[in-house]
């Protein structure tokens, strides 16, 4: 099991943050493009499959997986997009995305008063909080690809 | 030990030191400002602020999903004076389409000691809350309106809070998309 | 028949709160005695200072005496005063007046209104002060 990347997008599409740990292969386009891609694409699966759902949606989209990496998607109430991709055996991948909600970013950039709403996340603090976090989950073991 | 026992959590502040801290916030701000609307206005700026913050927190603690009616959000704001001053508003006064409804307060920490001088009469005191609530629905896609009612600082037997749903805000569609 | 003249001393000696509280009904009184006991407060402020080294607690009890009139005082951590100029003696109920109005004088300060040594003017504390008055002075 691993973690390959993490896309943190606010209400409007913009990237407020972006990390990666094992990702080998590029997409070989800028990482602002790539962003506004995934952006568009989530948008575009969120708002068909709640389109098509037979019933009333309760939390919407969650995740898709190909043959080789799974997407997984965590929505706040406030707009705050979670993306994180891991390998396909990764499980609890919700709980451990609505955690590092709670204890990562709500704890070291919404409690920091020089984060301006809206802006990408420059803190180091956070940056290594993360970075800690994400290789402590039990998601992230060890690589066997 | 018993005094091990008792001890509060430490994160937690004194709610005296609160009701201070916010005492000589606002009566800098009326020396600075030397008009009670233009600290009227900052202070919701303020709480507006908060608020937009304070949610994201709110809603880690809380875990809670959207929204999909206004009894519900009355509710969560309710849970949310509860969480982080330790109050507990009453919800009343629905107005008939469900989309008004009032938050009254029978004690407020954050006037605790205060007595308005008369010629002050102009000053909501406790601006911030009305903008916390603001900025907090903000941020879930909720446009409200907020005003003080009655105010027990203005000789009121209550601190009553009205909250009025003006409109969804629409989800941003990110541009190139349809 | 009592009378007691209550006043709170800043810390520059200035005044900041007085109250006079007697039995006698105020179209009865023969003389006015106002003058009189605002003298006799002030010259005891000295002797309060002199006092309030000589002991560790805030009741100075009683601390000068003039004609019939005898002088109680109390002092705060923070300097400010409380004196009683009266007619008759009534240690106990003295104190706990003291107690009381100690105490609404640092709720009164915890208005964030309020500014340290300028004159009281709250009407919640006017009330607290007639209340305490009434129940252990002039009872």
């Amino acid at each position: 099991m691993t973690i390959f990347n993490l896309y943190i997008f606010d209400k409007f599409g913009t990237l407020l943050h972006y990390a990666e740990w094992n990702r080998t292969k590029k997409s070989g386009i800028t990482r602002e493009e790539e962003a506004k891609l995934t952006y568009g694409m989530l948008f575009s699966i969120k708002s068909f499959v709640s389109k098509i759902s037979p019933h009333d949606p309760k939390e919407g989209f969650l995740y898709y997986k190909t043959n080789r990496y799974a997407l997984h998607y965590l929505e706040t109430p406030s707009g705050l997009k979670f993306v994180l991709n891991t390998d396909t055996t990764a499980i609890n991948v919700k709980e451990l995305l609505q955690q590092l909600y709670a204890k990562v970013w709500v704890e070291f950039v919404v409690r920091d008063p020089l984060w301006t709403p809206g802006t990408v996340v420059t803190s180091e603090l956070f940056q290594s909080k993360l970075d800690e976090f994400v290789r402590q989950s039990p998601i992230f073991g060890i690589r066997n690809i | 030990m018993s005094r091990q026992a008792s001890r509060l959590d430490a994160k937690k502040v004194n709610s005296e030191f609160l009701t201070l801290t916010y005492g000589a916030l606002v009566t800098q701000m009326l020396r600075d400002f030397e008009n009670a609307e233009d600290v009227n206005k900052q202070l919701e700026r303020i709480g507006y602020n908060m608020g937009m913050r304070l949610i994201e927190d709110f809603l880690a603690r809380t875990s809670a999903p959207r929204c999909l009616e206004m009894r519900e959000t009355a509710d969560r704001i309710q849970q949310a004076f509860r969480i982080y001053l330790n109050i507990q508003p009453t919800i009343s006064n629905w107005s008939p389409a469900s989309d008004e409804f009032s938050l009254v307060f029978d004690s407020n920490p954050l006037t605790e000691f205060v007595e308005l001088p008369p010629d002050l009469t102009n000053l909501r005191y406790s601006a911030i809350l009305s903008g916390c609530i603001r900025g907090a629905l903000e941020m879930v896609q909720l446009e409200v309106q907020c005003w003080f009612v009655q105010d027990q600082l203005k000789g009121d037997n209550v601190t009553e809070l009205r909250v009025k749903f003006v409109r969804r805000l629409e989800e941003v569609i990110p541009a190139g998309e349809d | 028949m009592s009378t007691y003249y209550f006043v709170i001393v800043g810390q520059n000696d200035n005044p900041i709160y007085e109250k006079e509280f007697s039995t006698v009904n105020k179209e009865l009184r023969k003389e006015d005695h106002r003058h009189l006991t605002q003298f006799i407060a002030h010259a005891a402020l000295d002797l309060v200072d002199e006092h309030k080294w000589k002991t560790a607690n805030m009741q100075l009890k009683s601390i000068d005496r003039f004609n019939q009139w005898f002088v109680s005082a109390f002092i705060t951590a923070s300097q400010i005063r409380f004196i009683i100029v009266h007619d008759n003696k009534n240690d106990e109920g003295i104190k706990n007046f003291f107690n009381e109005m100690y105490d609404t004088y640092i709720k009164n300060s915890m208005n964030a209104f309020y500014r340290i040594n300028t004159p009281i003017k709250s009407p919640m504390f006017e009330k607290k002060s007639e209340i305490f008055g009434r129940k252990y002075l002039l009872s």
